[in-house]
């Protein structure tokens, strides 16, 4: 690789945006939904049909704008981007190419400032599945509300485009703005390269990369790119703009159509549509309800509870994890609260649902000694898994804690009578003893007496013993 | 044919049933219709099943609803459930809309019977309706003659005293000038008074959806039961629909530049003889000056055929429409073939052009002098109804001409339109006002254009009009004498 | 320039057909003479605000669920 290598990469990141209802009609947003039982006169471009603007989407989209610190146009325009294709009912897309939502943002990755040219709401497209040499079109997915997000080229690397989009990823789950799934297709991601180099004048043109299914599609698309491109401009060749699709089983990108042959989209502002205007109040109110974001919330773990950086990352990879642990993290120490999640919680499914307190309460019987560790894991094993009370769990198996006196002081009686040779190495001094004792009673207790009242009695009674010799 | 008062008023006194009336209109479009030729489509069992319903309905006592009964007829770019819509192009034949356009809707909850739908020139575009896929519509007062276009058949229908209302689309003066031309009222609302949903776009930003018929006061309830926000169309207005405004004071304005592009001399005589009789009730006619209507063509031709490429590329035949059953290699060309097929030649020319106009490319950008001249003429409007109440000008250079004799392939086509098109670009209300017959018994009309939202003001004007001048809308129902 | 004229309007297109659509372009630029201002015209009181936009619910009706659509042969 050459020295002196400028590597920009911009990223363009079309978003589902979590509604019930379609962008523009009433139709379920359920694209599970078995082929075309989701669609309406609108969404399938019958004639005479109109648009009727879905308002969560605009708000879902005003708080996209307002997480990446856009500035929000309150006029915005809603314009028809015209072109033949099967999959787009009207023979246009309504889209917001004029005047977007939102403007200039920016979102910051370990330090870099990434800037957010622009975010503005769109709708979506039908899927076509080539079958049989026909191309049968669903159009279910068509006019599910879209947010598109254009990063600036300030990315400079293919692992901090990766890094970009968890981030972004995460930032749109918390804001319940959209399930950002790559694989269920909620969550799909363009990228634009180019290669410049500080040395030579030869710079390379811009390539778009298309159909990069997954986070490591999109680093390796890139790094394949950087390498591909660096090998012509080293021999002094030309890269003209052109669009490149990533081929998962090969590991490669080939070229798909060349960028000189400008798509016309004939754009102008849709008549059908008067133009948007959110007024300042509207904004804030939408900016007040933003749930707290996952930068914050890990800032303010760090600061306020003593979490290191790596146990924060754990917890706000998911939703859930980061919910159950907010909830219980004021119960009990937090960062015992972070490793038990990991521990024992970390490949369970919609902890959301796990009442807190469980948790809490599992955690604060082992460390009060009612529960060994290994008690402690099984219970809370079962109390996930039944959704019943650790207190129950505990009484089912018959593990509560003996602390009556009698009973503590008739197993220490027990113990030293049945082991006379450990009690005979404690008096000599030898101090490991006494845990050979205590590990002795409580497997006579099978484990339920009091380790502490245990312990306590213990040491009473071989102190006597000491004196009486 | 009576008027819809009268025929609410039998039914309310028992002398008619609804059944009945839907009966006579069966028959009266059996017999006359053949001449005419405005309904491509009837649907007499589902309206007589309907009629009977209305009749139970009042039978047990229910409250009469405002349009009881009263036979509707309704173009066929207007969607409704259960029977076809082809804007009379191949391309739509057999196509089931599967749901009902809004003002359509409104007319049947307010108990009106949809009977049939009505000729017109494929997807709107044209004057004569000879653009029609199926057959042209003759004028009632002579069949030689247009009805004008593209509501030909909706004025058809009502100027020959087929049925006491139709409704009609608008994107240049689709309503009016047929109105003009068959002798009946014909109204465009305020842009955004009557929902468009449902209503086959062509231009969505001059589209409205408007009423024809004989008598002004069923014109009224017409457009009352329609009006009104709707939820589906975006473009609809909130402001409610004020009530008829009487003269009073009333200053009118009289433009020149419109006069001089009169191309018949009766009509001259009869605006200049309508102006007169207003002076001598007491209303100001005073003579103004607005830009040459000409230009307001222009304008049109700039920004209408654009929209309209737009709006019908979704009829590409993969969803619905005709399907060309050739051998193709690749979607664009079954899709290019599917609409080569299907569409007609002037529906196809204004595509090419609308594209062409989208696509400026370094070459005069004709649509952006459009929409700025576009401006300019609504704020001209503006400024001259500061001064005065209303407009009145022609309603069309001509009167209805010949069958087979209109200018091809030129702005000049659109000439029959040229006192219509200023309303349209600028979403203002406007009425045709008939006004008799000429020398050859072929109808004359007027027109009188309102400041925005003052659809009760030309009401309130064209009924002091109808009182005084003795002119009125000619329906051509002469071949009976008895009433229903 | 027909090519792209053909993709754009998916209609096939003669030459004569394009004859005609610069006559009327030409007839266009003689008669339509002025500024060019391409912002779409606003009146404020039209504007749309979030209140009176649609509620994000969806219909509970089916229409016409299940139609099959195809493209023969999709490139």
């Amino acid at each position: 690789m050459m020295a002196g290598k400028i590597v920009k990469i911009g990223l363009e990141i079309h978003v589902q945006l979590n509604t019930s209802s379609k962008m523009f009609c009433s139709c379920p947003t359920d694209f599970a939904a078995p082929a075309n039982t989701s669609t309406c006169p609108v969404c399938l471009g019958w004639p005479g049909t109109l648009p009727s603007l879905n308002k969560n989407a605009v708000e879902l989209g005003l708080q996209t704008a307002l997480a990446l610190r856009c500035r929000i146009q309150q006029v915005s325009q809603f314009d028809r981007k015209n072109y033949f294709y099967p999959d787009l009912p009207k023979g246009y897309q309504i889209t917001q190419h004029f005047r977007p939502l939102g403007l200039d943002g920016e979102m910051n990755i370990k330090n870099r400032r990434i800037k957010i040219n622009r975010v503005h709401l769109e709708e979506d497209a039908g899927k076509t599945v080539d079958q049989n040499g026909e191309a049968l079109i669903d159009y279910n997915r068509a006019g599910i509300p879209l947010v598109e997000i254009v990063t600036g080229p300030d990315i400079s690397s293919p692992e901090e485009a990766r890094e970009f989009l968890k981030e972004l990823r995460l930032l749109l789950l918390y804001g319940n703005i959209s399930d950002c799934s790559m694989e269920e297709g909620s969550l799909r991601c363009d990228a634009n390269i180019s290669l410049a180099f500080t040395n030579s004048g030869n710079n390379g043109g811009r390539v778009e990369l298309k159909n990069l299914n997954s986070f490591q599609a999109l680093s390796r698309a890139l790094q394949y790119e950087i390498e591909r491109q660096t090998d012509i401009l080293d021999r002094d060749g030309l890269i003209s703009p052109e669009t490149r699709g990533w081929e998962e089983q090969e590991q490669k990108t080939y070229f798909l159509r060349s960028k000189e042959s400008g798509e016309d989209y004939r754009y102008f502002p849709d008549p059908d549509l008067p133009s948007l205007y959110l007024d300042e109040k509207e904004i804030k109110r939408v900016e007040e309800e933003v749930p707290e974001s996952p930068a914050s919330r890990i800032q303010r773990w760090q600061e306020d509870l003593g979490l290191e950086e790596e146990e924060c990352r754990f917890l706000i990879s998911r939703k859930d994890r980061a919910w159950l642990f907010e909830e219980v993290a004021f119960l009990t120490s937090p960062r015992e609260v972070a490793r038990w999640i990991k521990e024992n919680l970390a490949g369970k499914k919609n902890l959301d649902r796990f009442p807190p307190q469980f948790l809490a309460e599992t955690i604060k019987m082992v460390e009060n000694g009612s529960l060994n560790s290994t008690q402690g894991k099984e219970v809370l094993e079962l109390s996930f898994q039944q959704k019943k009370d650790p207190a129950e769990i505990v009484r089912e198996k018959g593990w509560e804690q003996i602390s009556q006196p009698e009973y503590i002081e008739d197993l220490v009686l027990q113990v030293l009578e049945e082991n006379p040779e450990a009690v005979k190495d404690f008096l000599e001094g030898k101090e490991r003893a006494l845990r050979h004792l205590m590990g002795k009673a409580m497997e006579r207790s099978r484990g339920q007496a009091n380790p502490e009242m245990v312990r306590k009695e213990l040491q009473k009674k071989l102190r006597e013993q000491q004196r009486n010799e | 044919m009576l008027t819809v008062r009268e025929l609410l008023l039998r039914q309310d006194k028992g002398d008619i049933s609804a059944e009945e009336i839907i009966s006579e209109c069966q028959k009266e479009v059996s017999i006359r219709d053949p001449l005419i030729k405005g309904f491509i489509y009837t649907s007499w069992q589902r309206a007589r099943e309907k009629a009977r319903q209305i009749d139970q309905d009042r039978a047990r006592g229910g409250d009469r609803p405002p349009l009881a009964g009263i036979p509707v007829a309704i173009k066929d770019n207007l969607a409704r459930s259960g029977e076809p819509m082809t804007c009379c192009s191949r391309f739509l034949k057999g196509f089931y809309p599967g749901y009902t356009a809004t003002a359509v809707s409104r007319l049947e909850k307010a108990g009106a019977i949809i009977i049939g739908r009505t000729n017109m020139d494929e997807l709107a575009m044209g004057s004569s309706t000879e653009n029609s896929c199926y057959f042209p519509t003759h004028n009632p007062h002579n069949p030689d003659y247009v009805p004008g276009g593209s509501s030909g058949g909706a004025a058809a229908v009502v100027g020959g005293g087929l049925v006491p209302l139709s409704l009609g689309s608008e994107t240049g003066g689709s309503i009016r000038q047929p109105a003009a031309f068959c002798g009946v009222y014909g109204l465009r609302p305020t842009y955004g008074r009557v929902s468009r949903f449902g209503l086959t776009a062509y231009a969505s930003s001059l589209d409205q959806v408007g009423p024809l018929s004989g008598n002004l006061e069923d014109l009224w309830l017409v457009l009352k039961e329609m009006a009104g926000p709707d939820e589906l169309d975006a473009t609809t207005l909130k402001e409610p629909l004020k009530g008829p405004e009487d003269p009073d004071d009333w200053r009118i304005g009289l433009p020149r530049e419109y006069l001089e592009h009169i191309q018949d001399p009766e009509i001259s005589r009869r605006v200049q003889e309508i102006a007169a009789e207003l002076e001598k009730a007491g209303v100001v006619v005073e003579e103004i000056s607005l830009s040459d209507p000409t230009r307001a063509l222009a304008i049109y031709s700039s920004i209408v055929p654009a929209e309209a490429s737009s709006n019908l590329a979704r009829l590409d035949g993969i969803r619905y429409g005709l399907q060309s059953d050739n051998n193709y290699e690749t979607w664009e060309q079954f899709i290019r073939e599917n609409r080569g097929k299907g569409l007609g030649e002037e529906v196809r020319n204004r595509i090419i052009l609308g594209t062409k106009l989208l696509n400026p490319e370094g070459e005069e950008d004709f649509l952006a002098r459009g929409q700025q001249a576009r401006r300019e003429l609504k704020e001209e409007m503006q400024a001259i109804f500061k001064e005065f109440d209303l407009i009145l000008s022609p309603a069309t250079p001509t009167p209805s001409f010949k069958m087979g004799s209109s200018p091809e392939h030129s702005l000049q086509r659109f000439m029959s339109d040229i006192f219509a098109i200023p309303a349209s670009l600028t979403g203002l209300p406007a009425l045709t006002v008939p006004a008799g017959l000429n020398s050859k018994k072929l109808p004359l009309a007027i027109q009188l254009m309102g400041p925005w939202g003052s659809e009760g003001r030309l009401l309130g004007l064209a009924r002091l009009l109808e009182r005084i001048t003795g002119y009125g809308p000619v329906v051509n129902d002469t071949e009976r004498e008895e009433p229903l | 320039m027909s090519r792209k004229l053909e993709r754009q309007t998916a209609l096939p297109i003669e030459q004569e057909q394009l004859d005609l659509i610069q006559k009327q372009l030409q007839e266009l630029g003689e008669s339509l003479s002025g500024p060019e201002n391409n912002s779409f015209s606003e009146d404020k009181s039209l504007f749309l605000t979030l209140d009176c936009l649609r509620e994000d619910r969806p219909r509970t009706n089916s229409w016409k669920a299940g139609m099959i659509f195809k493209v023969p042969r999709l490139r």
